[in-house]
């Protein structure tokens, strides 16, 4: 597989984020949602195997596995079983409509490209062009987190960056350090469980995974 | 010179070392029980005491200056810890009162009647102490921010001891948010100091020019947030309720020794400069007798015994910054004696004031312990069952009073000569000091006044109230710090040629003498040697006519009655003076400034007279009267601003995303 190759096969990857990271702003139904956070992750883990067997950076094949392990089978294992316990179906009315929601996603995304120009024209790895994607995951993320109410699709979105951000790495330098690797995936880990306690609270304090609720707990004069 | 065996400084270090794990043995429950662990804090404690007294002296009788540069890995380059004579001399009444706590804490605050707080308190005041002389070893802004904040915290836990309280965690509370607002003047004072020299390490003494507009803002800051922690008056409202809610030997260490590690950090400030402007002396000085004059006014309205003592620290780091303001002034009017008797003064009363204060925190922890209540109202006729505390607290009150033959009176009269001095020459600078000797003179007598109150009520005259009647003079774990205390109180005042030659080399290390006059001698300046013969002379008359008074009293036949029974037929314990009735006429000539709440008894309308009261407090004035309305204003004109923090998650994060845009834009911009 010649370099060529890998960098169109990578960009294919990547584009396939970004539809998903598209779809998570989109979707309505929490179950259809963590499905398509595990199909975000499955790409993600596939891109960085690319990666990693092109540029001969065999840690990469680590962190894919770890992707894989984690973001595509475990988080949205636990989400799932989340979401049936707590029997939730729908999302609650997002604060923006969606078609706003994704002409605002589609604004960060031309802002990221054009954010990223600089380093394209610097770069000479086969991934520099991707890494405005992975710049706009982080942004839809984010984007997903500041419209959407309910607590699974905080959470979902906070992981769609995170999501973002390891392809990031990815893209611009091939990767971080495994240490760092392996920290940011136990801080996941470790987020998961928070956020398990998190909903039960939310859930048996107010009745209702809206996080709009929680501004009750801020103190009035 | 003789080979020697240990260096000063090895000791010092040693001292601080064993002083923050004196505590630690407490937090493992499992392997040490809270009598065992107290005792065996208390051990290591007081051969940290001895330790830093004894490096403190060596230094001071070598005058040696060691400074040590580490390496270390944080980005602000290499950390300074450093020895002078300045340090030293601060060290001594760390060390000193410390030990003197932690033993009388044995008695007073014994592992068994506070099985839940013990733990924590002997800990934190391990802490204390060992941040307290880290602050004063650091020779950079980095470390001794360090150790400044972990002596602001320490300080925190052991003020909040008892913090099932609610007026303990309120004056914990107060204590936290004064203490971090002067930290923020620190936190601009050191990178100030960083953009003038360069360097984080602490310049030079007298190395940095003292004109630029920079210099002025250094100034102002070390000024605000030294002065918060000194307790300087305005900024003092954290030290009465800090002071009257922590332990008993708490207060003692704090009032002894934390406001002067305040004073130490201003004073090491301002000999990083040379030519200092006149009017920098002036705003010490006015601070001086603002604080001098309100505090031991204060003091007298006061009916909590450890209230009207926490005053009293005001009064006398009001004392201790017109001695600054005296040796300022002299080095910008170019006068070496000025220099010398004001610094001299002020650092003898850092000291002075250490050993008093401490003396009498202790002592008035004694007889709160014995007689179960800080009211000095419900007290009464304490000296008749704590005879040894009575004297004990006599002997402190004579010296904060600045009255001969004790410690106090010497480094009064220091300051007083340089006054003198400076009335000699001619300008603003003779004018300012004319106009701060009579207001240390009012001080002298106020606090004179009050002192002749406390011990008039609390120890003299017959118990108020039968529950609070003293019970059981103090153990001798209480009695003997308090014996050092005194009997140092009386060296110093009876003995200061000794002191003289070491007081002058800290004294110089602190500050410049102008170029002309160096090799000035305090001796020359001031005749110590007359002091103590004056001293022993006084005491030779006091003992005499104590001999004839009992001869006297031997001879005339002896009744029982209330003390100051203002001729009723029948008096009863209650009718004697009382704390307000005593000072009801100073405070009401100072009344525009306390601004007492009096409830005066209502008059019964019928014939027959009913029962009625009559109740007078003197709040914290500055607190109530100032601080909290333009707060209170302040936080009005800021509630728009608070509609930012709504509580709604969302838009919480939709400011992270606007500041993430923002920043990329504003770097593409």
């Amino acid at each position: 597989m010649t370099n060529t190759l890998a960098a169109q096969i990578n960009s294919l990857l990547a584009a396939l984020i970004l539809l998903t990271a598209f779809a998570l702003l989109a979707q309505r139904k929490i179950i259809a949602l963590v499905h398509i956070f595990a199909w975000q992750g499955f790409f993600l883990a596939l891109s960085t195997a690319v990666i990693g067997f092109a540029s001969g950076e065999h840690h990469l094949y680590i962190s894919s596995f770890l992707t894989l392990g984690m973001k595509v089978i475990l988080l949205p294992y636990i989400l799932y079983k989340l979401v049936h316990k707590l029997k939730i179906h729908r999302d609650i009315e997002s604060v923006v409509n969606i078609p706003t929601t994704m002409l605002l996603g589609i604004a960060l995304v031309v802002f990221s490209y054009h954010l990223t120009a600089p380093i394209r024209e610097l770069s000479n790895l086969m991934t520099r062009s991707t890494l405005a994607i992975a710049l706009a995951t982080v942004m839809l993320g984010l984007l997903m987190m500041v419209t959407r109410r309910h607590a699974v699709t905080q959470i979902l979105g906070f992981l769609a960056m995170e999501n973002g951000l390891f392809f990031a790495a990815t893209s611009a330098t091939y990767g971080m350090p495994m240490v760092v690797e392996l920290g940011v995936a136990l801080d996941l880990l470790i987020a998961a469980f928070i956020f398990g306690i998190f909903f039960f609270h939310i859930n048996t304090t107010f009745d209702s995974l809206d996080v709009d609720q929680m501004a009750k707990l801020k103190e009035t004069d | 010179m003789a080979q020697e065996l240990i260096s000063p400084s090895t000791l010092i270090i040693i001292a601080t070392l064993l002083a923050a794990a004196s505590g630690a043995p407490l937090l493992v429950p499992r392997l040490v029980s809270a009598s065992c662990g107290q005792m065996l804090a208390i051990l290591l404690m007081l051969a940290a005491s001895s330790a830093g007294v004894a490096g403190a002296l060596l230094t001071l009788a070598s005058e040696r200056c060691e400074i040590f540069e580490l390496a270390w890995t944080l980005p602000f380059g290499p950390t300074g810890i450093g020895i002078d004579s300045l340090s030293a001399w601060f060290l001594l009444p760390i060390f000193l009162v410390s030990g003197c706590a932690a033993l009388y804490a044995r008695s007073y605050w014994h592992a068994d009647h506070h099985p839940t707080n013990v733990r924590k308190m002997t800990f934190f005041f391990g802490l204390m102490v060992a941040s307290m002389s880290g602050v004063v070893l650091a020779r950079d802004g980095i470390s001794f921010l360090f150790a400044w904040e972990i002596m602001a915290l320490a300080a925190y836990f052991l003020v909040t001891t008892e913090d099932e309280k609610r007026e303990v965690n309120e004056a914990g509370t107060l204590y936290m948010i004064t203490t971090h607002t002067g930290t923020l003047g620190l936190f601009a004072l050191f990178p100030l100091l960083n953009l003038m020299t360069g360097s984080w390490l602490f310049p030079a003494a007298g190395s940095v020019a003292a004109s630029p507009p920079l210099a002025t803002a250094i100034f102002l800051t070390a000024l605000f947030g030294f002065g918060m922690k000194a307790g300087i008056m305005p900024l003092h409202i954290w030290l009465p309720s800090a002071h009257a809610n922590a332990p008993s030997h708490v207060s003692a260490a704090m009032s002894g020794v934390i406001l002067k590690v305040g004073v130490y950090g201003l004073i090491r400030t301002l000999s990083f400069f040379h030519a200092v402007p006149l009017w920098w002396g002036a705003v010490v000085l006015i601070l001086g007798v603002v604080s001098g004059v309100v505090g031991v006014v204060f003091a007298i309205g006061q009916h909590d015994l450890k209230r009207l003592l926490a005053y009293h620290s005001i009064e006398n780091i009001g004392i201790i910054y017109m001695g600054l303001g005296v040796a300022l002034i002299g080095q910008a009017a170019g006068s070496a004696a000025m220099v010398m008797l004001g610094m001299a003064g002020a650092l003898l009363h850092v000291l002075n004031h250490a050993t008093f204060k401490a003396l009498l925190f202790l002592g008035a922890g004694s007889v709160i312990h014995a007689t179960g209540t800080r009211e000095i109202d419900l007290m009464g006729g304490v000296a008749r069952r704590l005879p040894y505390t009575a004297l004990l607290f006599g002997v402190g009150a004579v010296a904060i009073c600045g009255l001969p033959p004790l410690n106090g009176f010497v480094s009064e009269l220091m300051i007083y000569l340089g006054f003198f001095h400076g009335i000699q020459g001619e300008g603003v600078a003779a004018a300012s000091v004319v106009l701060a000797a009579p207001a240390l003179a009012l001080v002298g007598g106020l606090a004179v006044a009050c002192f002749v109150k406390v011990y008039g009520i609390v120890f003299l005259g017959a118990a108020r109230t039968e529950t609070h009647a003293a019970r059981h003079e103090a153990g001798w774990q209480m009695l003997l710090p308090m014996t050092i205390l005194a009997l140092l109180c009386a060296f110093v005042g009876l003995a200061p040629s000794l002191v003289g030659t070491v007081l002058q080399r800290a004294a110089l290390s602190a500050l410049q003498l102008p170029v002309a006059a160096a090799g000035t001698n305090l001796s020359a300046l001031i005749p110590l040697p007359m002091v103590s013969i004056l001293g022993f002379a006084l005491l030779l008359l006091l003992g005499l006519l104590a001999i004839w008074y009992r001869r006297r009293l031997a001879a005339s036949p002896l009744g029982e009655t209330v003390t100051w029974g203002c001729g009723y037929q029948r008096p009863a314990a209650r009718m004697q003076y009382s704390a307000s009735s005593f000072a009801e006429r100073l405070t009401g000539l100072y009344a525009f400034l306390l601004k007492p709440h009096t409830h005066p008894p209502g008059i019964a309308a019928g014939i027959f007279p009913v029962g009625t009261r009559f109740q007078s407090h003197v709040p914290e004035a500055v607190l109530e009267l100032v601080y909290i309305p333009s707060l209170e204003r302040l936080y009005k004109r800021f509630i728009p601003i608070r509609n930012l923090q709504n509580g709604i998650l969302q838009q919480y994060v939709l400011y992270i995303l606007i500041t993430l845009v923002a920043l990329f834009l504003s770097d593409y911009l």
